[in-house]
């Protein structure tokens, strides 16, 4: 489904990606793990058509899509949710729903229902602004989930969250994969990866520097030297 | 209804189509100084068509409107892919440029032994068409607030489809928006369109009330006022630009409270409310909740 191929960005003398190679098969989850600044959202960018590449494709069902505008790969199934979250904050949360396939739309009682499903469906008329995170992270995934995407990218599904409402967005985020929907999640939080991801890539640098089941790509030493520095 | 009343609500009613027209791209995340390039383009337009080519009056007005949505379609396809001030300078630009060709314009005919037509700085006179076909003040006045009751109606049905929430979703966050699915650029050249048409339309409407317009009546100053209407009536209905053209053509020029110091209390206004309500009077929190209160259920279609 997915096929990246030496994919190379950089911003000012800067290898923000440095050959990345990748390959999704449709339905599979795939975990995304490296320290800050290793280039995990700045290929999600890349895929998304934000950022431009240097070198390298993104195949996506056998097409390049590298040079497509952004909207034109969203249009092809390809949605995300971003780090920090990213909402119509001066929407409700069904608006927030309801806008996420302009065309032809989504209705009413389908954003109803798939805020039921997120479990924030009493938040429906309120301000997007207005929520408290962990439901704003919902509100954000039920939001992609509208799209009916056949590839999610998610960036830090949990970020900020407690325990409790990880292990809520890890079940949420395995009930999604269930659906069939492949999925790329970069996160922080080994337990949330554990708990959707079979495989498991590692950045350092712009660089993969591991690839295989979370436990083999956290024994790693170069993924532990990238996490702890030359002490590690 | 008195002479002075007609009168005031005459050019609330006029110039309420242009602050819908800043409005409609603001709402669009885009901050124009040139929509009085639009009016202009309006008012030229139609008082051609029945001045000159002696075309009915409701002829002329869609004329003077396509016009002027013509002109800023092409104006957006240049400018739109500009960012924040250089989008703004660019059609403050361009409206300048529009006057100064009006100034340079003269293209008149012959009619009952006179010159009829833009005469370059001059202006033009001679848009009698109301006049001559004895349309009185408040027909005229009935025939603005007809057109306009249609355009908000227009304005609110739009509000609540799938158009208006694309035109938030850009203003708000075009990124989010592109990855929505949703082509930034096509839709607010449609925006762009959009808002040159009702621009133009005011214009029309305008040289028909006056009968005589000139180059200097579009200056910038015009365009910061249709701008600020919208920010100070607020931007989360289309009720609120018709607001801040209450406000300032309603209140502060009309009335003797204010004599000589409108343009002070304006602009206090504006900044006062920059700072305290950066999104104008009906701003979207109290149209929500305003909706919310509203005990008739009213939806967004679906």
């Amino acid at each position: 489904m997915l096929h990246i191929d030496g994919l190379g960005v950089h911003f000012d003398g800067v290898r923000a990606l440095d050959g990345v190679d990748l390959t999704l098969a449709a339905g599979e989850a795939l975990g995304l793990i490296g320290p800050n600044g290793s280039g995990k959202t700045t290929l999600f960018d890349t895929i998304c058509g934000l950022i431009g590449p240097d070198s390298g494709r993104v195949l996506f069902d056998g097409r390049d899509i590298v040079g497509e505008p952004a909207h034109a790969i969203a249009r092809r199934g390809i949605a995300r949710t971003f780090q920090g979250v990213r909402l119509f904050e001066r929407m409700t949360a069904l608006e927030n729903v309801r806008c996420a396939r302009p065309e032809p739309g989504v209705t009413r009682s389908e954003a109803e229902q798939l805020l039921e499903r997120v479990g924030i469906r009493q938040f429906a008329d309120a301000l997007a602004e207005d929520l408290p995170l962990a439901a704003r992270r919902r509100l954000e995934l039920a939001r992609v989930l509208a799209r009916r995407p056949r590839l999610l990218l998610l960036d830090e599904p949990a970020g900020a969250m407690n325990q409790a409402e990880t292990i809520e967005m890890a079940q949420l985020l395995r009930l999604v994969h269930a659906g069939g929907c492949a999925m790329i999640v970069v996160e922080h939080r080994i337990e949330l990866v554990a708990e959707i991801c079979p495989r498991v890539l590692a950045l350092d640098c712009g660089r993969v520097v591991a690839e295989g089941s979370l436990d083999a790509v956290l024994a790693d030493a170069r993924v532990r030297s990238a996490y702890l520095g030359a002490a590690g | 209804m008195d002479e002075f009343a007609v009168g005031v609500l005459s050019n609330v009613g006029m110039i309420s189509f242009l602050a819908l027209s800043a409005y409609l791209l603001l709402v669009a995340g885009e901050i124009s100084f040139g929509q009085q390039g639009f009016f202009a383009i309006g008012a030229y337009g139609a008082g051609i068509g029945t001045a000159l080519w002696g075309w009915p009056l409701g002829v002329a007005l869609a004329w003077g409107a396509a016009t002027a949505a013509v002109a800023a379609a092409l104006v957006g396809a240049l400018t739109l892919r500009l960012r924040g001030m250089y989008f703004a300078v660019a059609t403050l630009a361009f409206a300048e440029a529009v006057r100064i060709a009006f100034e340079l314009t003269r293209y008149q005919i012959e009619i009952d032994g006179e010159p009829v037509g833009p005469d370059g700085i001059d202006g033009f006179r001679g848009i009698r068409h109301v006049l001559e076909h004895d349309i009185g003040p408040v027909q005229y006045l009935a025939l603005i607030y007809a057109l306009l009751a249609a355009t908000l109606v227009l304005f609110l049905w739009v509000e609540r489809t799938r158009i208006g929430r694309v035109l938030r979703m850009i203003g708000e966050d075009p990124t989010l928006a592109a990855m929505q699915g949703v082509d930034i650029a096509r839709a607010k050249l449609a925006a762009a369109t959009a808002a040159g048409a009702l621009a133009g339309l005011g214009g029309g409407l305008y040289a028909h009330l006056t009968t005589y317009v000139e180059p200097r009546n579009f200056d910038v100053m015009l365009g910061v006022h249709s701008l600020a209407y919208g920010l100070i009536g607020g931007l989360g209905t289309a009720f609120g630009p018709l607001l801040g053209v209450a406000i300032d053509i309603g209140l502060l020029e009309s009335t003797r409270w204010f004599s000589g110091y409108r343009m002070i209390v304006f602009g206090g206004l504006v900044a006062v409310l920059l700072i305290l309500r950066p999104r104008g009077l009906l701003d979207e929190r109290l149209v929500h909740r305003l909706r919310s209160a509203w005990p008739f259920g009213v939806h967004a279609a679906h």
